[in-house]
């Protein structure tokens, strides 16, 4: 299960993410963001520090964000010191994609 | 001149040579194309366990049934939709509480590699399931789907390729399984795949991590250990 929290709103918004990021509970995250709009999303951060699972799927759909948010600028910003969340961010090579 | 009666059958055996001609053609092309998927299953059952240091087998599905028929799992977990990962997980993490009393320390990887397998039954198939042992060394789980099969010329891309493409995210579900276990088996045809996900509660990465930890980097890479004899005989759906 996911639970998000928005901390800050748009422009630049900052949500805090809690549970389990991946296929089957990304859909909490899309709908917040759609909700917030993503085209008045300038930079998305996202805290990582509260998950307990995160998966290739869960890294892709962040992936995907910085994707659109990249073509007028922005980006997605990564906040995390979960350990065991850093490792896998690491494998996939994330940090690398995203420039954080 | 009077042609005969029957004039009409010299363009009708023309049309019916033609059709029997890309026929033989059409049979030609599948005899050519089996082979050279043998050919390349051959290849790959080589190769793979090679570069791979053992830790990824392909296997027929009838070694599959000799390696792992007879044993009963502990849990078995249908898999059908998006919803199904989360709880796949959940099941399994409540079970192997009660069974392995430093779980919490080892459970995250288990379960990441685990969450990648069930995903791309949910992505890439029309629904499989999941069947739990416990071996000496750690859980082992099957993923068993009744899809088409993977595409073998894909494999060489997910095995050398880790972390994330620009283009598409082939490979890093790959690249996360293993990581983080100890060893897997690909049994792949037309009727299905299985994938068997062998961990490790004392893993590499376990005593990588807690090396690290106390301030130095354990460089290990024990033998892969084989287990046999668990499994039930499965028939894809």
């Amino acid at each position: 299960m996911l639970k998000v929290t928005v901390v800050k709103g748009v422009p630049d918004v900052v949500i805090k993410l809690e549970g389990s990021l991946d296929m089957g509970t990304g859909h909490s995250l899309q709908r917040t963001v759609e909700e917030l709009d993503l085209d008045r999303i300038h930079n998305l951060t996202v805290s990582l520090s509260g998950l307990d699972i995160i998966d290739s799927t869960g890294i892709g759909q962040l992936i995907g964000y910085h994707r659109i948010l990249s073509r007028k600028n922005g980006r997605v910003l990564i906040e995390n010191d979960n350990r065991e969340i850093e490792e896998i961010l690491g494998l996939i090579g994330v940090r690398e994609i995203l420039g954080s | 001149m009077n042609f005969p009666s029957t004039y009409w059958v010299y363009p009708l055996a023309a049309v019916l040579g033609y059709l029997c001609y890309r026929l033989g053609c059409w049979v030609q092309k599948g005899r050519t194309e089996r082979a050279e998927y043998r050919e390349l299953l051959a290849v790959y059952r080589e190769i793979l366990p090679k570069i791979t240091h053992g830790r990824v087998r392909l296997i027929s599905p009838a070694e599959y049934r000799a390696a792992y028929a007879g044993d009963d799992p502990l849990l078995i977990i249908d898999v059908e939709q998006k919803d199904d990962i989360p709880r796949v997980r959940q099941t399994v993490d409540e079970f192997f509480a009660d069974f392995i009393p430093h779980w919490k320390e080892v459970r995250s990887p288990i379960l990441t590699a685990l969450s990648e397998a069930v995903t791309n039954v949910v992505k890439h198939t029309p629904g499989g399931r999941v069947l739990v042992y416990l071996e000496s060394t750690g859980p082992r789980f099957h993923v068993e789907d009744c899809g088409s099969g993977m595409d073998l010329a894909k494999l060489p891309a997910m095995v050398f390729v880790s972390g994330y493409s620009e283009t598409s995210s082939l490979g890093a579900g790959f690249t996360v399984m293993l990581r983080y276990t100890q060893q897997m088996e690909i049994c792949t045809s037309a009727e299905g795949t299985a994938l068997v996900l062998r961990t490790h509660l004392a893993s590499p990465l376990n005593r990588e991590r807690r090396g690290k930890e106390e301030g130095h980097a354990l460089s290990c890479c024990p033998a892969v250990e084989a287990g046999h004899g668990c499994g039930q005989n499965y028939t894809w759906q």
